[in-house]
């Protein structure tokens, strides 16, 4: 595959020394002549310096035959315009942007960029098992995002503790689809699944369900 | 009633200054704080114009601008691809009734206008008023090179 990346910062020169390895055809656009040199040196002839959202700089680097074009510079709206110009424009089949802001994550995906990463929700993501309190984890979205599977880690002394699937009041288009005990013993949630204090809970729910969900679960007696 | 202009550079505070004196409340958001010098100093100090620091495009600033309340948002600041951003979000997620944006580069104008952003790219305007500020016969055209000389 050929796949181009904007922004050769540390996200985008990981990226394309793996991608490198996985054998794949990479070109790195960046503003920044060292960033580009850095890449030369580490990577071979795989980088060229130029502002990534410009049809010009674009056609340069071949955009109409790449596969995808992944934008992570540090800046969103140079992620955002790079994929619009790349979709619309170029005909790029997949677009896939960084959003150092979480909450221009939903914003590009409306804009037709095909996936947006969000860097705080990975993070949080990873830190799963290590956080005190019981976050709202949202591990990917489904069904072109108009579902997203979560992790809703019940707390002890839960309000929920020792009911079963069908009690608990699910909000819109919400389903609960595997209960974790806390020694790690995975259940298909069925309707008389018990849920107890500790256990995680895997949903598919809605976006903006998400909360109401996590509310329910996680209220204390 | 408010407008909320991104971007306090020669066209942002010109803007903001004329819809201030026409009575509109305003706030402008700029990511340095000595572009509000630009600004007339009675209208900031009346708070006719409300001055945020801050990304236009980041929710924060756009929200302390109370984009909100906003019935017009306009992005004017320098870089084209801020101005989309920020047009996007006060569209799509603040859902302000008119947003326009100001773009500079070809492709990205036509892109914004397509996913439904007013768009106007001030570079072009200010070429067709030069284009139209004088006339063309007296302008005398060189003739050109002869070929393969």
């Amino acid at each position: 595959m050929y796949l181009i990346i904007a922004g050769a910062g540390i996200i985008g020169g990981s990226l394309a020394g793996s991608l490198v390895a996985a054998g794949h055809e990479v070109l790195i656009i960046d503003t920044d002549p060292a960033r580009v040199a850095k890449v030369q040196q580490d990577l071979g002839n795989v980088a060229i310096a130029g502002y990534p959202a410009s049809v010009r700089v674009l056609t340069e680097a071949g955009a109409s035959r790449a596969s995808v074009l992944i934008a992570v510079t540090g800046r969103d709206e140079d992620n955002l315009a790079v994929c619009l110009l790349a979709k619309y424009v170029m005909k790029v089949p997949r677009t896939v942007a960084l959003a150092n802001q979480p909450d221009n994550a939903p914003l590009f995906e409306s804009a037709g960029i095909d996936i947006a990463v969000s860097s705080v929700d990975l993070v949080l993501a990873a830190l799963a098992g290590s956080l005190p309190a019981h976050p709202l984890l949202r591990l990917m979205p489904v069904s072109s995002r108009t579902k997203e599977v979560v992790a809703i880690k019940v707390p002890a002394r839960a309000a929920i503790a020792g009911r079963s699937v069908s009690e608990v009041p699910l909000p819109y288009g919400a389903l609960i689809a595997l209960v974790v005990t806390s020694d790690g013993r995975v259940q298909t949630a069925s309707p008389h699944t018990l849920i107890q204090d500790e256990d995680e809970v895997i949903a598919v729910v809605p976006p903006d369900a998400a909360e109401a969900l996590w509310e329910t679960l996680t209220e204390q007696k | 009633m408010k407008i909320v202009i991104a971007g306090s550079g020669r066209l942002g505070s010109k803007l903001a200054a004329t819809l201030a004196r026409q009575g509109h409340h305003m706030a402008v958001i700029d990511i340095e704080p000595q572009a509000f010098e630009r600004l007339p100093k009675d209208l900031v100090e009346s708070g006719q114009v409300v001055v945020v620091t801050g990304d236009a495009a980041s929710a924060d600033a756009m929200e302390e601008a109370g984009i909100r309340q906003a019935v017009l948002f306009i992005a004017a600041t320098d870089q084209d691809a801020l101005n989309g951003l920020a047009s996007l979000k006060a569209k799509l997620v603040y859902r302000v009734k008119q947003v326009v944006c100001t773009v500079r580069d070809e492709d990205l104008h036509r892109l914004y206008e397509a996913a439904g952003i007013t768009s106007v790219n001030p570079a072009s305007l200010a070429a067709e008023r030069v284009l139209g500020s004088f006339l063309v016969e007296d302008v005398e055209i060189a003739p050109a090179r002869a070929q393969g000389g």
